[in-house]
């Protein structure tokens, strides 16, 4: 197989770009982060809070956040493997061929941040999403305020990024609190729900812009914590996660109402999405 | 070290709570250090204090037969331990272990629970914001009970 964009064949939109799986990682038994390196031309660079449609050839493809990307193109994805792309995603190994579409949907809102406290929460899988966002504002740290960050996972073992943790947690200028469901003896750190440590968070609630992301229920609670916390909900950011086939607004799959989560999503403003996450049949 | 009605003015749990009966509070209040891994309370031993913590890490606990023990939750810096001291029959559900050093106010619960039966607006203050604290630790108990981070979606 030659390392050509389809698209040169005249194939669409819908058509992958050929990535190498350069490395991979696995982050629990059913959680791999696969680092994918562009066969010839990549996609654009994805925004913090973008996802691409990843391509297990054979198979089908999968909406996958990513976890961090560079100018060269190299693109960092976690998957978790719950169905049969998911899967044989997270099979892959180094030298493996995979396709990628993208990046799509909208990220999150940096510029809204800029000058202000930052409170990111993410738990499970979501902490995918805010990683770059995390890292962007690391790499820019002088153009925000103060960084919180808040970090829920089932179990210590599950917990995503164990070298970036401990690297956020060294840093002076990065309020990092970890907690874990459940836990035995021997773990030191936080057991309990993430929104047991927001009282923690050392930013400006009333002024603070918080990005949000994990198990949509997680997401509910926190920005419930939040606003009674005096969070403006206008500042409070949620990434959902939706049915996303096309990705580019046209199946409907991911229709959450009025919105595409795939299009105008998957990072959305708390009072767009608030109403219709309480709508059951939605 | 004496504790007044401002340390305690501090929780979130006494918020609001008139300047006569914090100092009520504070006055059967005292400051305890504990350190990495003493044990705090014990399962079914009388409840006759609580703890707010002013610095370090408590790990609520249970021991299970044929397992480690297990922690349940965490608590920290101007959060509660203890609440089994409102309810009868006023003995630990729980063990509590400090996790690190630990500095906190005891407050003598028999004492406070005399105080409610006298001063009934002493009672409803505490027992509704108590009420508050064990709602928030209720849902965040049937959220983790959902195990919403488990493999279930990708």
């Amino acid at each position: 197989m030659t390392g050509a964009p389809l698209t040169e064949l005249g194939a669409g939109p819908m058509t992958p770009t050929m990535y190498r799986v350069s490395a991979r990682a696995d982050e629990s038994p059913q959680t791999v982060t696969l680092d994918l390196s562009p066969m010839a031309d990549p996609i654009g660079v994805p925004a913090p809070g973008q996802f691409t449609m990843l391509w297990s050839f054979g198979i089908g493809e999968a909406p996958i956040s990513v976890a961090a990307a560079a100018v060269d193109g190299s693109l960092r994805q976690t998957i978790r493997g719950v169905g049969p792309v998911t899967s044989a995603l997270c099979a892959a190994v180094a030298g493996d061929l995979v396709g990628v579409r993208g990046p799509y949907g909208v990220g999150w809102d940096l510029d809204l941040a800029q000058g202000r406290d930052v409170l990111i929460v993410g738990g499970g899988l979501g902490v995918a999403p805010v990683r770059s966002a995390i890292e962007h504002i690391l790499e820019n740290r002088g153009r925000f305020g103060r960084l919180a960050v808040v970090i829920g996972a089932r179990t210590p073992d599950a917990l995503l990024y164990p070298r970036e943790l401990a690297r956020w947690q060294e840093r002076s200028d990065v309020d990092l609190e970890v907690t874990v469901d459940t836990a035995t003896v021997g773990w030191r750190g936080n057991v309990g729900l993430v929104t047991q440590l927001l009282d923690r968070a050392t930013v400006d609630l009333g002024t603070a812009v918080a990005f949000v992301c994990g198990p949509e229920v997680m997401m509910r609670f926190v920005a419930r914590g939040l606003l009674e916390r005096g969070a403006p909900p206008e500042n409070i950011f949620v990434s959902l996660e939706r049915n996303m086939h096309c990705a580019i607004g046209h199946c409907g799959h991911c229709q959450l109402g009025p919105l595409f989560v795939c299009k105008d999503g998957p990072v959305h403003p708390w009072h767009r999405v608030a109403p219709l996450l309480s709508v059951r049949e939605l | 070290m004496t504790v007044t009605a401002h340390d305690l003015a501090e929780y979130r749990i006494l918020a609001g709570v008139s300047d006569e009966h914090l100092q009520l509070i504070a006055d059967s209040s005292s400051e305890v250090r504990f350190g990495t891994d003493e044990r705090i309370l014990s399962t079914d031993e009388p409840a006759d204090h609580f703890y707010l913590i002013r610095s370090g890490r408590v790990a609520i606990e249970i021991d299970a037969p044929g397992r480690t023990t297990i922690v349940i939750e965490t608590i920290s810096a101007l959060d509660v331990v203890g609440v089994s001291w409102l309810l009868p029959p006023h003995r630990w559900t729980f063990d509590a272990t400090a996790l690190e050093a630990v500095t906190a106010i005891e407050v003598d619960a028999v004492a406070l629970r005399a105080a409610c039966e006298i001063d009934p607006a002493l009672g409803y203050a505490l027992y509704t914001r108590f009420a508050v604290l064990l709602h928030e630790r209720l849902v965040a108990t049937r959220i983790r009970a959902l195990d919403l981070y488990g493999a279930t979606t990708s």
